[in-house]
């Protein structure tokens, strides 16, 4: 176990050099050729971080995606996303039966999550669906409210449809995992069209829910792998005066900025371009 | 008289604490008229005695008094709360200036600081026989290494990667390795146990970063360090073969104390009592295997390691059956028993070794 020193410090700069290579090489072959997606989003799917007023401590800046899921509509969050099927889970490598009984479920309760591509589609069918639900639960609530005009929990309620309506038009994210999949090519030769859907890598994990005596298996999507686009300097300018506590409560609730996000070979985003709105 | 090349610092530690050892015991049989050297005798003794610290104190800067040896640990410790907070502090610098600087900046700042860390470390090693502020430099070549790999990923919005705890890994052996760091050692130790198990997650089907969610992804990692250093000659590296034992041990205990009480966190499909019971078995039998290894092999570290799991095991067991069953008063004085009872029988263990070293001509 005798080492030189000369040996040692080429082993050690060996190391250094290696790792740095490889990380570099991977993203060099990231960002070659045609991209996988190129998407123009906005403040409402790449937003400031909360903690980008306290820069002091961290002069970076990465931008949070916020993507959702069907089920995460208005204030309701309940119901398991319909794509995410007990099929769509096995064949996502889950070995999971359709239902068990309440004696089973104890072996089924600590399934881990898995890593999975997740198809997210940006301003699509799934979110002109986000719109439509909240636009007929307010004509709904509305026409409750006209029925009995003197009931004031009515005139609340329209209030709270009118309220997540307006959000959900002018200020959530239109970015939706629409699909999951072990095959990356698969998924986009399905959605082919690169400024709509992306391929992201992430994870899926499983939970049991209770229906009558027995219990079935509900699946979510818990992350997306990389969701802090870090900001380069040359972007930054357009941040500056900026910060995410104003974003929601200025007048005109409108997004003040813009980002093309690339999605390379290796599934890894980056930011090409940034402009104000 | 020439100090061996492999001679290193524990060894000359060693023999300067036998002479000092010695010197006092020979006091002592003068003083009681067993043995009395000759002048000639006595002086030859001092002068070679006296060269050999001198020459160990140049090399190597050993401690000749139990004052100095008290010196050299608050040195240590010293030497151990620096390279902390300078590590520290290297990090929070970049965080505070990195946003000022472009992307090709900020690859070159911290592929620089790597190696240039590095670099010094080595320049530092070829002059520093205390060993103290090598330790101290090392650890901060370590920690400008993990910056190097984490920023870069934070930079290009890498996916996260196992394989960059098997670099830390490396890198880090290599220094403790080299300038004989066992704190770095530990690091690297872990850095292992953490890839392995990682591995050992994703060929299981799931996401690598969940590997501490099912605790028998450590244990065959815990086992290929413990032997380990029965395979390697670590007899040049100060502690180093008792922090695989110790380390290994504990990568082997703490999962199967965890699968003893959470048997739904194994891979084994099979009714859950019976998981926990085979895991809380095996627990007894592996930690009482390891005092008896300790004690057969003389090993100081695993024979504490191993009480402290025999017990841990048994406490928590104890507590698992009786705490809501015993009166509170009957329950400790069960615990207080079952501690005079190890007693006895570890002392009857030492009376036994006593015995032997006795016998021995």
């Amino acid at each position: 176990m005798k080492m030189t020193r000369l040996k040692m410090m080429l082993i050690g700069l060996g190391v250094i050099v290696l790792s740095n290579a490889l990380a570099l090489m991977g993203v060099a072959h990231n960002r070659s050729a045609e991209s996988e997606a190129l998407l123009e989003l906005t403040e409402r799917e790449l937003a400031l971080p909360y903690r980008y007023i306290s820069k002091e401590e961290n002069t970076g800046l990465a931008l949070k995606l916020k993507w959702r899921l069907s089920y995460q509509i208005g204030y309701r969050n309940s119901a398991p996303d319909s794509w995410l099927t007990n099929e769509k889970l096995r064949a996502l490598g889950f070995d999971i039966p359709v239902s068990i009984s309440s004696e089973e479920r104890k072996d089924y309760q600590n399934i881990l999550p898995r890593a999975v591509f997740l198809l997210l589609e940006y301003d699509g069918a799934r979110y002109q669906h986000a719109l439509d639900y909240l636009e007929k639960r307010l004509a709904d609530e509305q026409a409750l409210a006209m029925a009995s005009p003197d009931n004031e929990e009515f005139v609340k309620r329209v209030a709270r449809a009118q309220q997540a309506f307006n959000r959900e038009r002018t200020e959530s994210s239109r970015l939706f995992v629409i699909d999951a999949g072990l095959d990356a090519e698969a998924l986009r030769q399905q959605y082919a069209d690169r400024s709509r859907y992306m391929v992201l890598k992430g994870k899926v994990g499983v939970s049991t829910r209770r229906e009558g005596d027995q219990y079935l298996f509900s699946g979510y999507v818990s992350d997306v792998l990389i969701d802090n686009i870090n900001v380069p300097l040359a972007f930054r300018s357009t941040f500056e005066s900026l910060d995410s506590a104003s974003y929601g409560r200025n007048a005109t609730h409108k997004p003040r900025y813009f980002v093309t996000l690339k999605v390379g070979k290796r599934l890894e985003p980056w930011i090409t371009e940034v402009g104000s709105l | 008289m020439m100090i061996n090349n492999d001679t290193v610092k524990r060894d000359a530690q060693r023999r300067s604490d036998q002479i000092h050892a010695f010197r006092r015991e020979l006091a002592a049989l003068e003083k009681e008229d067993v043995l009395l050297l000759d002048e000639h005798q006595a002086r030859g003794v001092v002068n070679y005695q006296n060269a050999l610290l001198a020459e160990y104190r140049k090399a190597f800067d050993v401690d000749g008094s139990d004052q100095e040896k008290r010196l050299s640990w608050g040195m240590k410790i010293a030497s151990l709360m620096g390279a902390l907070a300078l590590a520290a502090s290297l990090f929070f610098l970049f965080y505070q200036f990195w946003g000022w600087l472009g992307t090709a900046s900020q690859v070159v700042v911290l592929i620089a600081a790597s190696l240039g860390s590095f670099l010094l470390t080595i320049w530092v090693g070829a002059r520093d026989g205390s060993g103290y502020y090598v330790k101290l430099v090392g650890l901060m070549s370590f920690a400008c290494f993990v910056l190097n790999i984490t920023m870069i990923g934070q930079i290009f919005n890498i996916t996260p990667s196992d394989n960059a705890l098997l670099a830390w890994a490396v890198f880090a052996l290599l220094l403790a390795y080299a300038y004989d760091i066992r704190l770095l050692q530990v690091v690297g130790i872990l850095c292992v146990i953490a890839f392995f198990s990682a591995r050992m997650g994703a060929w299981g089907g799931m996401y690598w970063l969940h590997f501490g969610e099912r605790p028998e992804n450590f244990i065959p990692i815990a086992l290929l360090l413990f032997f380990l250093p029965q395979w390697l000659d670590h007899r040049r590296f100060t502690g180093f073969a008792m922090a695989y034992r110790v380390m290994g041990a504990m990568c082997l205990f703490i999962p199967l104390l965890i699968l003893s009480f959470w048997g739904q966190s194994s891979y084994l499909k099979i009714d859950l009592d019976l998981i926990e019971g085979f895991y809380q078995l095996m627990g007894f039998a592996l930690s009482a295997g390891l005092i008896w290894l300790g004690i057969r092999k003389n090993w100081l570290h695993a024979v504490n390691t191993g009480v402290f799991f025999f017990v841990l095991f048994l406490y928590s067991k104890f507590f698992d059956w009786w705490w809501v069953l015993m009166p509170k008063y009957l329950f400790f004085m069960v615990l207080g028993l079952m501690a005079v009872l190890l007693l006895v029988v570890l002392t009857r263990f030492r009376t036994a070794q006593y015995a032997n070293v006795e016998n021995q001509p």
